[in-house]
């Protein structure tokens, strides 16, 4: 039975056999290790939160009502109970300093998302310019943290906070 | 091929005919001896079938599997893959505090430590960022102490990274029992050389 028309053919249909195999693994695993679909969540929720601290970190005292109801929108949970609670007073002091504040952000990143819980942790660095009625602009640059939580109508800040100088637990 | 037109293919050529079975009918006979005549070229040719399909598709999936590397390669695996997140940010956190934590006792050796964590425009950086620290340390007696409260992945490759860094500044001024707390930022891209991440670049946000 030493016929090599069918040895060569079984031989070529082999290495073919084992190419498709092997070039089949190859796509597959490369398939795999495509990024999950929480990688457009993690821009998205970055990009929110960013929005979201800028906001807060924007308001012009001649309108003051229009800033306080973005800040509103920008939060949910404690952070919004107590702006809303807070309300009449921030619009009182905000008049009262007569200053206009705007802010850049510099960087963002989150340092953690939870999908299932529907939580993340972004930390932000800002720059914050006030410019009062009279007087020149004071420019400071800021560390903040914030944690955002997912709502209804998108990703919103819960909390926001200025990163503490001092290291933990040592007063200074 | 066939130069005369008088011979159709119903008879195979001379040589092939040695061992085989006297006859070659086109019509395969149903059963029995006679079933073996066209399996002879039969099966060569649905292994010739076979053969093209299979390589057609090992083609077609060597082709996909390069588009998915190549894609996935400039993929943001920030947060989305965990450990490689949590390695980066580990490495490239305690780089920051090493780099920046000294003793006017031996800046110099701070320094050193320094160039095995840093590698293209970090090494320039940094050395223009320690050359005042170190002429002002020994006078003020200075030691700091560097903390990172807050570390994020914004950005990650296999081999690049860009980390946002909070750190904490602990000064101490021997002698005087005075200390005092300063808070950076620094915006860190970093590249992986060999299994270590190293800082390849530091942004402290002072350029304007």
């Amino acid at each position: 039975m030493a016929d090599p028309l069918r040895a060569t053919a079984a031989g070529l249909a082999i290495v073919a056999a084992a190419f498709a195999g092997w070039s089949g693994w190859s796509w597959a695993s490369a398939a795999q290790a495509a990024p999950p679909a929480s990688s457009g969540l993690r821009d998205q929720v970055l990009q929110a939160g960013e929005q979201a601290v800028e906001n807060f970190n924007t308001l012009d005292y001649r309108t003051v009502g229009q800033g306080l109801k973005l800040w509103e929108q920008s939060s949910t949970g404690a952070l919004h109970s107590e702006i809303v609670a807070g309300a009449a007073q921030f619009e009182r002091e905000f008049e009262q300093a007569r200053t206009v504040t705007t802010a850049q952000i510099l960087d963002g990143a989150l340092t953690s998302l939870s999908q299932q819980a529907g939580t993340a942790d972004i930390i932000v660095a800002i720059q914050i310019t006030v410019t009062p009625e009279h007087g020149t602009a004071a420019v400071k640059q800021s560390r903040l943290q914030g944690q955002l939580t997912r709502t209804a109508s998108g990703w919103k800040l819960s909390a926001l906070s200025q990163v503490p100088v001092s290291a933990a637990g040592s007063g200074g | 091929m066939s130069v005369e037109p008088s011979q159709p293919d119903t008879d195979p050529p001379e040589p092939a005919d040695d061992e085989a079975q006297p006859t070659e009918t086109d019509p395969p006979e149903p059963a029995g001896d006679q079933g073996r005549a066209p399996l002879r070229l039969r099966l060569p040719a649905v292994l010739g079938v076979a053969t093209v399909l299979l390589g057609g598709f090992g083609a077609w999936a060597t082709v996909q599997a390069h588009n998915e590397r190549a894609a996935n390669a400039q993929q943001n695996l920030a947060l989305t893959n965990g450990p490689a997140t949590s390695a980066v940010r580990r490495q490239v956190s305690s780089a920051i505090q090493a780099i920046f934590s000294y003793s006017y006792t031996d800046t110099a050796r701070t320094r050193r430590d320094a160039q095995s964590l840093l590698t293209g425009p970090a090494i320039r950086q940094y050395d223009q960022l320690f050359s005042l620290v170190q002429k002002d340390a020994p006078t003020q007696k200075l030691v700091v102490t560097t903390s990172v409260t807050n570390s994020g992945v914004e950005f990650l490759t296999g081999n690049l990274a860009r980390v946002l860094i909070f750190a904490n500044q602990q000064d101490s001024r021997a002698g005087t029992g005075q200390t005092s707390y300063a808070g950076a930022m620094f915006a860190v891209t970093a590249v992986l050389t060999g299994s270590t991440w190293k800082i390849s670049n530091i942004d402290t946000f002072t350029g304007g």
